[in-house]
């Protein structure tokens, strides 16, 4: 049962990819030398993408099987991506429209904790807890930064209240509706032969 | 005795292949879940960079170095299994699982490295973060040893070539991880 | 019962030997590679859990009846006991119940025979997931003997209250009760992938991808589902266990860590698992109601893609759960309107299933009846959720009983009503014997009506604002009322009268067992695969020369070209 669409490459492909993976190895540390942060940035995680590219593709031969194996891998990369968008704008971010996160605000200002430190990782917890609780909410601000503004998203909010309202009212005239002509069915059904 | 359910294939793909992918995607979303954790918090928390300089990039770099020769002798190994050559194909799988031996053991040397000087999961939560992706990516690479251990015997005799390829295939998965990994940890400080 | 033979792999071997005198019978069914065997291993474990599940609900539902007296066959119930009870009472009926029943058992019997196929692709993965299961299962029962009790900390399990056991006082009950949960997810995602790669691959010659029975595509889009949300969730659960047992600190903000990100992970995945188990309950009802309408499924591909979509958009909705946890209130806005739109595509597929009926032939026996209840029951519980996912209105209700209404009357229906559908229709398949209807019946109305004198009083109260997870109400005075305490009361004895005409159905199964009537290959004059078979089939299901080949969809009753109303799809053209 082997899929032979790997065959006509011989073994020299493959060392020629890992060689090319080397190389990029070694300027993803040759990267941070220059100490400039978006060069760094760039080599470390664009080689990875670039390094996981050949891997996936050559190694694992991707670039050659069937089309829904990559729309499996891209549904998962897809999510991932998504569940990244819903949560960052609560834990990536410690503010937001309305709301603070003094606890992890005050962690940032303390820095991080030196392990000769630990007790005081109790103490900051303690008082992470507090400041938690004393979260504040602000006014409401004179302009909502939301997508669109405040009028658009109402009316597409309220659009789709609309829809749904019809559609379940439609819902219980449709269900009303087929009970009726089921119970005619039957016992009409009753009547002649089955 | 197989049942023929497992002989057939409507869509082309052959089923131990097509159940190694699905493996994939959802071990996709656990590790990516656990890295958009991580990554979530250190872009919150800058001062988590002075946690972070302690990881030693040379180490992290030669196991980078391994795993990707370990994925290579493991490609090798699938192409003398495709070209039917049991031996060969056990052989390159040996040389896989000591490239996985040696990049534990090289963790094993770090992390005693970094705990004796008080870096412990406990420490604060960069190191937590550390400790259990790092470790969780181990512990994939243990599982996968041992799984190719038991195919290379396999192998070895000229039985069930086509296993070279689908551990092959979780083998280069792992290595991606640690692709990824790597810039995480230990570049981007 | 009729034994089928049982396939002894030469891993195997060495336990023929000890098969030849001892426990044959009982060995041969524990160490089963057969897809139907692994089916009823599944299908046994989640009804016992269903009975424990269901026992926790009968005393937690009796304190607040009669707050503080001794319940019958409990005793006592102290406040971290009612929580513990209302704790597991979710996470059983969710993760040993619903899933086991819905997906992995009929799954496990269904898929192969639907396919026309002589197992699934991997019978020995396929037993490595029922063992996985079994030892959670065992765990979880033991997480609520251990000091200090089970794990009370909600089904949601939000940290700190989960994390620290300074506040839970469950240290070794909370562990168990994660690490059961994380292996009944390695379990699901096992057999998920047995099942996704069995419908890819092993299809009868001649089955299309559209000439798959519906519940087939169901169970296999929820696996799909399931695999690709639990994986956030599993990483967290790793997270939280090491803030419990390690103490690191996660979700600890005092450290660093975000509560709110266990609420995201935990959530992500929350969401399209109860797609995941309304899926099959769905699939179920579609094949019950073609065979005894006489009718083919109304807009078959239309059905798939739209359940298709469902389990798309059923990822862009979670954070609904989370309205007033503090998440970003523009985040919020985007949600209500995800949330919101997600039950246009469910609406959609119940007037599919109405338009099924409407002008077919119509019997109703029990099997029938469970799934039109199905269908009526649900409505109710999907219209419900409109007011729960509208962000403004779910400030008042978040907590309230009235999401708790609305959730049992979707849960129900899927775990119950569906179960109950799927049993009645398949059992002479699985058994080999014939169900009384008479008894049937009388269950069923025996359990539907209790079900809405008990949920709808709820609904009321939760909108008169009494909150979840409180023990006694008799310490809130506005809420410790007359009227609220007779409903509750109410509510509490519909309960008991439910419970009871259980019986029937236990009844039921044994009578049959005992001396029921010899089930043909085909009652119910139905076209699917499983039908061509004895009942219940032989190990391999067919003889090896005799695997069906396949000539055209499920559906295809009344055609007008046949003088028989049904035209199974095994019969060449």
């Amino acid at each position: 049962m082997a899929d032979h669409s790997s065959e006509h490459h011989g073994d020299g492909h493959y060392i020629k990819i890992y060689l090319i993976l080397l190389a990029l190895l070694f300027v993803s540390i040759l990267g941070p030398e220059l100490e400039i942060q978006i060069v760094t940035l760039i080599t470390a995680f664009g080689v990875a993408v670039i390094k996981a590219n050949l891997v996936v593709g050559h190694f694992m031969h991707l670039n050659v099987e069937k089309p829904i194996i990559k729309w499996v891998l891209g549904a998962s990369v897809v999510l991932l991506a998504l569940f990244w968008a819903g949560v960052a704008p609560d834990v990536q971010k410690h503010e937001g429209y309305q709301w603070e996160n003094l606890a992890a605000q005050a962690a940032v200002e303390r820095g991080i904790e030196d392990p000769a430190e630990h007790e005081e990782g109790a103490a900051a917890s303690h008082e992470g807890e507090e400041a938690l609780a004393a979260a504040v909410i602000g006014p409401p601000p004179t302009h909502g930064p939301l997508p669109g503004g405040y009028n658009f998203t109402h009316l597409v909010f309220w659009g789709v209240v609309g829809l749904v309202a019809v559609g379940t009212n439609a819902v219980a005239i449709m269900l009303s509706f087929g009970a009726g002509l089921l119970a005619l069915e039957t016992i009409k059904g009753d009547e002649s032969s089955g | 005795m197989k049942p023929i359910a497992t002989t057939r294939s409507a869509t082309g793909i052959q089923t131990g292949k097509l159940a190694v992918w699905w493996v994939l995607a959802s071990e996709v979303v656990i590790f990516g879940g656990l890295l958009a954790s991580y990554i979530m918090h250190r872009l919150g928390h800058p001062e988590w960079a002075d946690a972070a300089a302690v990881t030693n990039t040379t180490i992290g770099a030669i196991n980078t170095f391994v795993l990707l020769t370990s994925s290579l002798t493991a490609v090798l190994a699938h192409q003398a299994a495709e070209r039917g050559d049991g031996p060969r194909a056990a052989r390159f799988l040996g040389f896989t699982i000591l490239g996985a031996l040696t990049f534990i053991g090289i963790k094993a040397y770090e992390w005693s490295y970094e705990i004796s000087h008080g870096y412990t999961i406990l420490t604060n939560t960069f190191w937590s973060f550390y400790y259990t992706a790092a470790g969780l990516h181990a512990l994939h690479v243990i599982a996968g040893a041992i799984i190719m251990g038991f195919v290379a015997l396999d192998a070895r005799k000229n039985i069930e070539l086509h296993r070279v390829e689908l551990i092959g295939i979780y083998w280069h998965f792992v290595d991606v991880v640690w692709i990824f990994l790597f810039p995480l940890l230990y570049i981007a400080k | 019962m009729v034994e089928p033979a049982v396939d002894l792999t030469h891993h195997d071997h060495h336990h023929d030997h000890h098969a030849h005198h001892g426990p044959e019978g009982l060995l041969k069914y524990i160490w089963s590679t057969d897809h139907k065997i692994i089916a009823m291993q599944y299908l046994f474990t989640g009804m016992a859990m269903a009975v424990i599940g269901g026992f926790m609900a009968y005393v937690f539902r009796m304190q607040l009846a009669f707050p503080g007296l001794s319940v019958p066959g409990y005793g006592v119930v102290s406040p971290g006991e009612y929580n513990s009870l209302v704790t597991n009472h979710g996470t059983i009926m969710i993760f040993w119940v619903a899933m086991p029943v819905l997906i992995a058992a009929f799954g496990n019997f269904l898929i192969p025979l639907m396919i026309g196929a002589d197992d699934m692709v991997f019978p020995r993965i396929n037993r490595l997931s029922f063992q996985v299961f079994f030892v959670s299962a065992v765990l979880i029962l033991a997480s609520l003997f251990v000091e200090g009790g089970g794990f009370a900390g909600a089904w949601t399990a939000y940290p700190p209250l989960s994390a620290n056991e300074a506040y839970n006082l469950t240290p070794l009950g909370s562990s168990l009760w994660l690490i059961a949960v994380a292996l009944e997810f390695v379990a699901f995602l096992l057999g998920g992938i047995n099942f996704i790669t069995t419908l890819m691959n092993s299809r009868a010659p001649g089955m299309r991808a559209f000439d798959v029975p519906v519940v087939v595509w169901m169970i296999v889009i929820a696996s799909i589902l399931f695999m690709l949300s639990v994986g956030p969730l599993i990483a967290g659960a790793v997270m939280l266990l090491f803030d419990q047992t390690l103490g690191t600190g996660f979700f600890d903000p005092g450290r660093g860590g975000d509560p709110i990100l266990w609420q995201h992970l935990f959530w992500f995945f929350g969401h399209p698992e109860v797609y995941v188990v309304l899926l099959p309950a769905m699939g179920v009802v579609a094949e019950i109601i073609t065979t005894f309408a006489r009718k083919k499924l109304f807009a078959y591909r239309t059905v798939i893609f739209t359940v298709v979509a469902t389990g798309v958009l059923s990822f862009f909705v979670w954070a609904h759960h989370q309205f007033i946890a503090g998440i970003d209130p523009r985040m919020a806005n985007l949600f209500t309107i995800t949330t919101l739109l997600i039950s246009v595509p469910i609406a959609e597929l119940c007037f599919v299933y109405i338009a099924t009926l409407y002008g077919g032939s119509i019997t109703l026996n029990t099997p029938m009846l469970w799934a039109l209840a199905f269908i009526a029951e649900f409505l109710i519980g999907g219209v419900t959720g409109i007011f729960l996912g509208a962000a403004g209105a779910d400030v008042f209700f978040h907590d309230t009983y009235f999401v708790l209404a609305h959730f049992h009357y979707t849960f129900f229906p899927i775990a119950i009503i569906g179960t109950f559908a799927a049993l009645t229709y398949w059992f002479p398949k699985m058994f080999g014997k014939m169900l009384d209807d008479r008894l049937g019946k009388i269950h069923f109305w025996g359990t539907i009506l209790p079900f809405n004198f008990i949920f709808i009083p709820l609904f009321v109260l939760g909108m008169g604002g009494q909150h979840r997870r409180i023990y006694n109400y008799n310490h809130f005075p506005e809420l410790s009322v007359d009227w609220m305490q007779n409903t509750r009361i109410f509510a509490t004895v519909s309960l008991l009268i439910m419970l009871a005409f259980q019986v029937v159905f236990f009844v039921n199964v044994i009578k049959s067992w005992r001396s029921g009537e010899k089930a043909p290959k085909n009652p119910w004059k139905a076209n699917s695969l499983e039908w061509t078979t004895e009942s219940p089939p032989p190990h391999g299901n067919w003889p090896p020369s005799e695997l069906p080949n396949v000539y055209r969809g499920p559906y295809e009753y009344s055609h007008p070209d046949r003088e028989e109303d049904y035209w199974p799809q095994n019969l060449p053209a």
